[in-house]
């Protein structure tokens, strides 16, 4: 009820509505079919619902099932999170298994720790930072990285750069592909990892400076530097030349 | 949006909406709107929009089975026998959902469960793949191709006598899978971050955006592939794939279990820039003459400048023959040979005198 009121101080009806549905609606889908329905429902207020406002309701969904202690939300949750943090996990390490684990660790513990779900804010912060910690953890257990407070400064961000073609055209394609690779290049660890947390996994600032655990002014400062190196980059060898 | 007139390129470069404009194409009219209202932002627009481009990385992915595994590993390390459901409500609307859909999931199982024993083991592949999961089918029964859009934009041609389908909560998940029994075009809208899998039989293929033909008949000894814009990456399950661009096609051999990849039977123009009517050529030099074909067609071309230096070609190749045509002429014209090794051409020159 405090939920409908308050919003309805709002302008926008179309979010009212959208909230209105999945409050008075929320809470049962228990069947092996639930994907199959909420897919539905959605797509029935769809027109209503900005994509992000979607993912939000549903996400608050599967977190308010999972702490009703319903076993299939966590099969979903892990369905739908599984890539990003894969993917996110990778960039500490050459080591998929190591990932994977910690991914699996993390999920566990999601369960075991169900009745405070709710709790949580937003899911995809949660286990991004969750799979991080635990990623580390590991590095350290086994020896590969140093057990002490600034260990992070040597631990690398692996990032491969897909050089888009509309990018580059085509004549002195190859030397132009050079030039980027060698601005990328200049990016350290930990900006290339708030500039990937930014464009790639939507964090916000905020969010950025408690996964990594440094200041928001460390955050901003990384991202700024980082927009800068690739500015320059641009402005000197291929901004001129550009289409 | 006024709010963007007095932000700097670092600002607009980190700026949510803006990233989403760039990359998901978010709210596109909006800020084609802001450009035209202020053309002085457009120096500043581009060079951000280059900035966030230019940062992609190569995602790492897992594939759909291990996926799979794990989230099986992850049910069984959390199973806890002594729980029971809680007491199930609904509303009226949603009881009868419900319903259909279980109706609709026990038709889709008596179905398959019924072809399969009629048709004994031939379908046992794309049934094995679609299995368990929330999918919905397109079946062609017409003599007609068919195009299916997707949820995501993508569109889909559908051969006669074909099957396909898709997961039910297509723009929810991870990634874009897709299922094919038969033949299909596909065009398929770009999304870096979702990439686009067909499972066709053994082999799987994988785009990013582009659009390409997939034939993958049962009854037939080859799974065929061919690629018309972008790129792809065809595998087999597990194994390293190759990859191929426009005008290339690979072909699986079901009974030799190999992949080969060679030049489309028919390769077409696909660079925007060059038509045709263009190909009419002069006293050109024939080293030009042979990058436009290069990049007309998007081909590999290989030859020894060196020899070609000085030489120059007359000729009118703006007809609509084959590529495999136009060599000829121009080969003949410089009295050279060409070969086709695999995906890739070789042209070998004796010199113009």
């Amino acid at each position: 009820m405090n939920v409908t009121q308050t919003i309805e101080l709002h302008e926008n009806t179309a979010a009212i509505d959208c909230v209105n549905y999945f409050t008075h609606n929320s809470g049962y889908y228990f069947t092996a079919i639930f994907e199959i329905v909420n897919h539905f429902l959605m797509k029935r207020v769809s027109n209503d619902c900005t994509p992000q406002m979607k993912d939000v309701i549903h996400n608050d969904e599967l977190l308010q099932q999972l702490q009703a202690g319903e076993h299939a939300a966590l099969s979903v949750l892990m369905r739908n999170h599984y890539q990003g943090l894969y993917d996110y996990g990778c960039r500490f390490c050459s080591c998929k298994d190591t990932v994977k684990d910690a991914i699996q660790e993390v999920f566990i513990s999601l369960w075991q720790k169900r009745s405070a779900a709710g709790g949580i804010g937003s899911i995809r912060y949660y286990l991004l930072g969750a799979v991080r910690n635990q990623v580390l953890k590991s590095l350290r257990r086994d020896g590969r990285v140093a057990d002490f407070e600034d260990s992070l400064q040597q631990v690398d961000f692996q990032v491969d750069y897909s050089i888009e073609e509309k990018l580059i055209r085509r004549e002195d394609a190859e030397q132009r592909t050079i030039q980027l690779r060698r601005v990328l290049a200049q990016l350290s660890p930990r900006q290339k990892e708030a500039l990937y947390l930014r464009y790639y996994q939507d964090m916000d600032a905020s969010q950025i400076a408690a996964l990594m655990q440094v200041s928001p002014q460390s955050v901003y400062n990384l991202l700024h530097e980082a927009i800068r190196k690739l500015r320059i980059g641009w402005d000197s060898s291929l901004l001129l030349r550009a289409v | 949006m006024t709010r963007y007139l007095y932000y700097s390129l670092e600002e607009l470069s980190l700026d949510q909406d803006f990233i989403d404009w760039v990359r998901k194409g978010s709210n596109d009219s909006a800020w084609q709107q802001f450009l035209e209202e202020n053309p002085g932002k457009t120096n500043i627009v581009h060079q951000a929009r280059r900035i966030v481009e230019s940062f992609e990385p190569i995602p790492f992915e897992i594939s759909e089975a291990a996926l799979e595994a794990e989230i099986a590993a992850l049910m069984a390390a959390t199973v806890e026998p002594e729980s029971f459901p809680a007491e199930q409500k609904g509303s009226g609307l949603k009881r009868v959902l419900i319903t259909v859909m279980g109706i609709a999931a026990a038709a889709l199982l008596w179905f398959f469960g019924f072809r399969n024993t009629m048709t004994g083991d031939t379908e046992l592949t794309y049934v094995k793949l679609v299995a368990e999961k929330n999918l919905v089918e397109q079946v062609n029964i017409t003599d007609k191709p068919v195009t299916i859009e997707l949820p995501d934009g993508s569109r889909v041609k559908l051969s006669p006598q074909s099957r396909f389908s898709y997961a039910a909560g297509f723009n929810d998940s991870a990634s874009r899978d897709v299922y094919l029994k038969g033949e299909a075009d596909f065009d398929v809208a770009k999304n870096a971050k979702k990439p686009f899998r067909v499972y066709s039989n053994e082999l799987v293929t994988k785009v990013i955006g582009t659009s390409f033909t997939i034939r993958s008949f049962d009854a037939e000894e080859d799974i065929n592939i061919t690629v018309r814009t972008g790129k792809v990456n065809v595998s087999r399950r597990n194994i390293e794939g190759v990859s191929l661009t426009a005008n290339q096609q690979a072909i699986y051999h079901k009974k030799q279990k190999n992949i080969v990849k060679q030049l489309n039977e028919r390769p077409v123009i696909i660079s925007p820039g060059v038509s045709a009517r263009q190909m009419v050529f002069e006293d050109r030099p024939v080293v030009a003459v042979l990058e436009m074909m290069k990049a007309a067609y998007g081909i590999s071309l290989h030859y020894e400048k060196e020899l070609l230096k000085g030489c120059t070609i007359t000729a009118d190749l703006s007809e609509d023959g084959s590529i495999y045509r136009k060599l000829d002429l121009i080969c003949r014209a410089i009295s050279a040979e060409y070969e086709v090794i695999d995906s890739e051409v070789y042209i070998y020159p004796q010199g113009c005198k």
